[in-house]
């Protein structure tokens, strides 16, 4: 198994496969999160995870202030998309595994 | 009569552009939208007086008189959307009071978890604004919001800062088996 796959958690893939094609902010991850997945995210959770998807250099930040206040945009760096990628077909691969020899239920 | 009003506007014009004051507030106030009608209308009332004021004073003051009178509506202007903005501010604090929740909170907290914080209260504005335009009860937004505040905002952070600590415990743990 290849590193920068099996670390992360499955909320920080959903995340991460959000900010994957384009830049978003941190309100507009939790909207698309929810209509994704049905479920909401609370901003504590969504910017913690963030936070350590930017530590191990997964996502790219860019701060901006309106005058609501300060706002965090969020996108998928490089590295961050392969490790997305990765995890797909490590997914892929883990649900055929057992198929042929009459493993289906 | 049209060419005479055009003749006057472009006048008015020609003030505000040779007084570099006055022409520092009309660019400041002509792009905003809130209030750039409300410039355009003090620039027709003043074009619509000035064959008065021509028939009233000498050529030479004509300019001075009409930059005075822009300038202290200019000036009204800034000082109504000032106060506009800090109703707006007080407003939003006094409703969206799980904010100072959350701040006194970030000042336990670390830098970067103080940040995220304060990108949280954006968030937390923006979603009182939704429930207000969406017009619900005030008790319920409070509930909802301050259920978000503890709950979804101090409660990850600190179960986060918690993972952290034992992180590295963790770590030596495994290592040591």
């Amino acid at each position: 198994m290849e590193s920068g796959m099996m670390n992360l958690t499955e909320k920080e893939l959903q995340l991460l496969a959000l900010v994957a094609t384009e830049e978003l902010a941190g309100r507009e991850v939790a909207q698309r999160f929810k209509k994704e997945t049905g479920k909401e995210i609370s901003y504590g959770t969504l910017y913690t995870t963030f936070r350590r998807l930017k530590d191990e250099k997964l996502v790219t930040v860019r701060d901006a202030e309106d005058e609501d206040g300060r706002i965090r945009f969020f996108k998928a760096t490089a590295s961050g998309l392969r490790a997305l990628h990765r995890t797909r077909e490590h997914y892929s691969v883990l649900a055929r595994f057992g198929l042929s020899w009459g493993g289906a239920t | 009569v049209k060419s005479k009003r055009n003749q006057a506007i472009w006048f008015v014009l020609k003030t505000i552009d040779g007084d570099p004051k006055l022409k520092k507030l009309y660019n400041e106030f002509i792009v905003d939208t809130t209030v750039s009608e409300e410039v355009v209308r003090f620039i027709q009332y003043e074009a619509r007086l000035l064959p008065e004021k021509m028939r009233c004073l000498a050529s030479k003051h004509l300019e001075a008189a009409i930059s005075y009178s822009l300038y202290s509506q200019f000036t009204h202007l800034r000082s109504l959307k000032e106060t506009a903005q800090r109703t707006r501010k007080a407003l939003i604090e006094k409703e969206v009071w799980q904010n100072k929740l959350l701040y006194y909170f970030s000042r336990f907290c670390g830098p970067a978890n103080r940040e995220n914080i304060q990108f949280m209260q954006r968030d937390f504005i923006l979603e009182a604004r939704d429930m207000r335009q969406a017009q619900h009860h005030k008790w319920f937004m409070a509930t909802a919001l301050t259920w978000r505040a503890l709950f979804g905002g101090i409660l990850p952070i600190m179960s986060d800062g918690l993972l952290r600590l034992i992180k590295p415990v963790k770590e030596a743990k495994k290592s040591g088996d």
